[in-house]
């Protein structure tokens, strides 16, 4: 049954995905720019350890704000993400399965794989992959990790990000997200027009910078020194606080030219170490996932 | 001899390889083959290359099915040490016979350059070629190379992207070997929602045949006429022409496996937009074609390729006519917005721009160059565009801070012109500003303007100069900053508009500009410039000797080299021309033999009647030379050297260069040497390879 609002595609992409053995996680509770971010793909992906897991994750790009007056372009959208850790043989063909579930049928439509390499500098990450096009409406992000935290993955996994406001603009064929229903009662107007009004006057005009390049450090040391403590999952809740304090001032115009790189690296530099003693702490455990499978 | 032969095809299933890397992939692949197979004294006949986003294929015709049998000599020990006093063999003979899998009789003497040596014949039976092929396929394979790979299964194999399905056939029979995880098959899969997904085949005919009837068109010249004569009727629908775009083109037939072509329409309104924006907007992002009007007007339409073969309800359809409304709608905004900010309003704003992290902002490079920029208009005399150029350099980087250039980067430099257009800026600054980043490649079209051409170069000169003083040069494949592009760039300006310019003088300038007066960094980015310089004439079809010959004679003024060059390639048309260069060889020959011993001439030692004309034939003629030299008439002064090509050979003929007395050969020496001067400021034609019986 073809999906009639937001909430419909979210719960029709669970039941899919859950029928291939993913995890549904919920989203993860500290601010992040993507779905990537969160720890279920950035540190699940590192090691041997079979995985898959499937999450909606509320993704923040400050300087994407438009006031709420953009009919495609928010500071928050959703992204529907799936990691499949080894990635299967017909990893392609289950997307695509995927799709045909929310009730899209491939053959009256024009998609296509058209390259496209995910990088992110600050996760120290990158994969190979494609955009997803739908009649010439990018839905997916499809990536093979090959990096992250830089560290060479393997096995590799298959990260599948679905853009979920796409999907529902697709769907219903209108031209503005904000004209979707979210559920039958409610639109996505309803809910969260005022929040791109408010969020959009914040990152762009009322934040304020000095105490967000406080936050910086401050989050900045307390990552460090939670490494040193080896509490590694709290250091990287740390690292992502910095990176979305980076973005906020980004969109308040605060950082120049010189500081942008040097910020970006102190940002990967935490990724990285925290993914390297996220390894090593899977080891020590025996990689339990590992164990779990043979079992 | 067997001389039954086969039909090779491989088909390489794949996840959707770019555009950009799929034909070369097929081309390596298919010359992998023929070059293994060739290794293996197996010949080849026809090569097929196909290619779709998901397949590599290949056939070769008429391969032979197994190898000849070959005969081998098998070397032993030395004669000497293979048999004892007596005469019998020694152990070791008889270890070297054992070895060789043959009695002491069959064992016979060969003469060698270091003595007679025990030698065995032997026949190599030869292989069957299926059973070759088992390993000689996956080396094929594993020796395409891409830009980027990654890999994807425990072996850690590399590739664009998975692989997922090998069809192997050889004279009708599956060859069997499996690779990335991937065994190899008869089975082949159809188009991903119109086709069949297991499809059995024997041949390179019947892969074709059933690819079709399941929705695949194998042949990319197939597909591209498919798109072309889609794109013919689908403009003339929407009652216009068709905006050519080879490239575009390429990408499309790259991306499809069953083409077609729908067309669309967006809203008249925004035809308000400049064309270029339109056109951008709809090809980069898009992949859609324009349409044109009958006075060459952009019309609201487009046509987008599509991977399916029809779209009755134009669902298709209307869901791009939605997306290119979003995308317009945002690019409108873009250029409302912009604009109300002048364009050199954000000059200041260039210092958060980064150029590259250790050569500082847009801004200080805009100071270089408008610190280059009098330099450059002086040597080429031409102060009287100074004003222009500058007014032009202090707008040309401030659209990199525009919305628009945010989004539509590959807008850049041509969103700039258009605002400054648009702001009343005069057509040789806001020209300047719109062609900076041409030509794009060394095919395509430099600055129309003057204006342009000079800016374009500046800023190129600054970027090469740049990034060689801070280590980024170019080495093998590795050129992040395409800086070999940039200075093609420079040099294709240089030729396209005749600007008579010192590359010296240039690089010195551009250098100070960053505070670098290095002699041995000039020097770098002298035989940079020479390798570039000799890249974009081979480029232009001149052969290399040619190319040598001209460099050899000096390049700094690139212009000048080009005048050489073509007046030499003319030059070459001429029957006496390879005399020439081989008289012109030989004395140059002579000189190298005799050393640095080259002293003056002294005119009075002169005596033989061919060494008396050729001085004087030379000392007439030199003038010519000169003056025509002078004039960059080099077709003169070559045709004017060529005329002493009689007299040179009079000289070899009745002179004897090494004369027993010392000051006569000096003196003849000399005579060659300066005879020689006037070719080695042209072109050094001692190095023309002249082709035997030529």
């Amino acid at each position: 049954m073809k999906p009639k609002n937001i909430q419909q595609v979210i719960l029709a992409l669970e039941q899919f995905w859950d029928r291939q053995g993913c995890v549904l996680q919920q989203p993860y509770d500290v601010e992040v720019g993507a779905g990537t971010m969160a720890p279920e793909t950035f540190l699940r992906v590192l090691g041997p350890e079979p995985y898959r897991v499937a999450y909606v994750m509320p993704s923040r790009r400050p300087t994407d704000g438009r006031y709420g007056d953009n009919p495609n372009r928010v500071q928050k959208h959703h992204q529907y993400q799936v990691i499949l850790k080894p990635a299967p043989r017909d990893v392609q063909d289950l997307y695509l399965r995927s799709l045909t579930a929310l009730g899209i049928n491939l053959r009256e439509h024009d998609l296509r794989f058209e390259e496209d390499n995910w990088e992110s500098p600050t996760l120290g990450a990158w994969g190979i992959g494609w955009q997803v096009l739908l009649d010439g409406l990018e839905i997916t992000q499809f990536t093979y990790f090959q990096q992250a935290g830089g560290l060479d993955l393997d096995p590799i996994s298959a990260e599948i990000t679905y853009g979920l406001e796409r999907i529902g603009t697709f769907i219903a064929q209108v031209d503005s997200i904000y004209d979707l229903r979210w559920s039958d009662e409610v639109s996505y107007r309803d809910i969260r027009h005022r929040e791109e009004v408010e969020f959009s006057e914040y990152n762009f005009e009322a934040a304020n910078t000095d105490m967000l390049f406080q936050l910086f450090s401050l989050y900045e040391d307390e990552s460090r020194r939670l490494l040193e403590r080896g509490l590694v999952l709290p250091a990287y809740d740390y690292c992502l606080k910095c990176s979305h304090t980076f973005n906020l001032l980004d969109s308040r115009g605060a950082i120049s030219v010189t500081e942008r790189v040097g910020i970006i690296a102190r940002v990967r530099q935490l990724a990285c170490e925290v993914a390297r003693r996220y390894l090593e702490s899977r080891e020590k455990q025996g990689f339990p996932l590992l164990q779990a499978q043979t079992a | 001899m067997d001389m039954k032969t086969g039909e090779l095809v491989v088909e390489l299933g794949v996840e959707e390889i770019p555009s950009s890397m799929i034909e070369d992939a097929t081309s390596q692949f298919a010359g992998n083959l023929s070059r293994l197979l060739n290794e293996q004294h197996l010949s080849t006949g026809e090569i097929t290359k196909w290619w779709t986003p998901r397949r590599i294929i290949v056939g070769i015709s008429d391969i032979p099915v197994r190898q000849d049998d070959r005969r081998e000599t098998v070397m032993g020990p030395p004669r000497r040490v293979a048999y004892d006093a007596a005469g019998a063999p020694t152990r070791a003979a008889t270890a070297f016979a054992e070895k060789a899998g043959v009695l002491m009789s069959r064992i016979k003497i060969i003469q060698t350059q270091k003595g007679e040596y025990l030698a065995v014949d032997r026949v190599l039976r030869g292989d069957k070629t299926l059973k070759i092929l088992q390993t000689l396929i996956p080396s094929a394979i594993a020796g395409i190379q891409f830009p980027k790979t990654m890999h994807w299964t425990a072996d850690h194999f590399r590739f664009a992207r998975p692989l997922r399905w090998i069809v192997a056939l050889f004279a009708g029979r599956t060859v069997r070997f499996t690779i990335a995880d991937v065994k190899s098959s008869n089975v082949t899969t159809g188009h991903r929602f119109l086709g069949k997904s297991r499809i059995a085949v024997d041949s390179l005919a019947s892969l074709q045949e059933k690819l079709r009837e399941n929705s695949v068109v194998v042949d990319p010249a197939e597909r591209r006429e498919i798109i072309m004569s889609g794109l013919g009727m689908e403009a003339q629908a929407c009652g216009g022409t068709l905006l050519e775009d080879p490239d575009l083109l390429q990408t499309v037939v790259n991306l499809n496996e069953a083409p077609s072509v729908i067309r669309g329409a967006f809203e008249e309104r925004f035809l308000s937009l400049p064309k270029e924006i339109l056109i951008t907007v709809m090809r980069e992002h898009q992949k859609y074609f324009s349409v044109l009007g009958s006075s060459g007007e952009l019309l609201p339409a487009f046509l987008a390729v599509v991977n399916l073969q029809r779209d009755p309800g134009h669902i298709i359809r209307t869901g791009h006519e939605r997306v290119l409304r979003a995308r317009l709608a945002d690019a409108s905004f873009f250029w409302e917005t912009d604009r109300k900010i002048p364009l050199g309003d954000r000059e200041p704003a260039l210092k958060n721009v980064l150029f590259q992290e250790n050569l500082g902002s847009y801004h200080e490079k805009t100071r270089r160059i408008l610190a280059l920029l009098p330099e450059v208009t002086r040597a080429l005399g031409r102060q009287d565009l100074l004003p222009d150029l500058e007014t032009a350099a202090h707008l040309f980087k401030c659209d990199l801070i525009t919305e628009m250039v945010k989004e539509f980067t590959d807008l850049q430099g041509v969103v700039g012109g258009l605002y400054a257009r648009a702001e009343g800026y005069a057509p040789p600054v806001w020209r300047a500003v719109y062609e900076q980043y041409y030509p794009k490649s060394t095919t395509s079209p430099s600055p129309e303007s003057e204006t342009g051409a000079i800016l374009a170069l500046v800023d190129r000169l600054d970027t090469v100069c740049g990034c060689f003083s801070v280590g980024l040069i170019p080495s093998g494949s590795g050129d992040p900053f395409a800086v070999r592009r940039q200075a093609n760039g420079i040099l294709k300006i240089i030729i396209d508009h005749r600007l008579s310019l010192s590359l010296d003088h240039l690089i010195e300038k551009s250098l100070s500009g960053y505070g670098r007066m290095d002699g041995s960094l000039a020097a770098e980015l002298r035989g940079f410039f020479e390798g570039r310089l000799r890249f974009l004439f081979e480029e232009m079809g001149y052969g290399y000797d040619s190319v040598n010959a001209v460099l050899a004679a000096g390049f700094d003024n690139p212009l000048d080299a080009f005048e050489r060059l073509r007046a030499l390639e003319d030059l070459r048309q001429e029957s006496d021309f390879f005399a020439l260069a081989s008289n012109f060889k030989r004395i140059v020959n002579i000189l190298s033999q005799a050393g640095e011993v080259i002293g003056t001439l002294d005119e009075s030692t002169l005596k033989d009647p061919a060494e008396v004309e050729l001085w004087r034939t030379h000392s007439r003629i030199e003038p010519e030379v000169n003056a025509a030299s002078e004039k960059h008439d080099y077709g003169a002064a070559l045709r004017a050297l060529a005329s002493m090509r009689g007299v040179v050979d009079e000289f070899f003929r009745q002179v004897m260069v090494m004369d027993e007395n010392l000051s006569v050969r000096r003196n003849r020496i000399s005579l060659l040497s300066i005879v020689s001067q006037p070719f080695k400021r042209i072109a050094d034609i001692s190095r023309i390879v002249i082709e035997k019986g030529s």
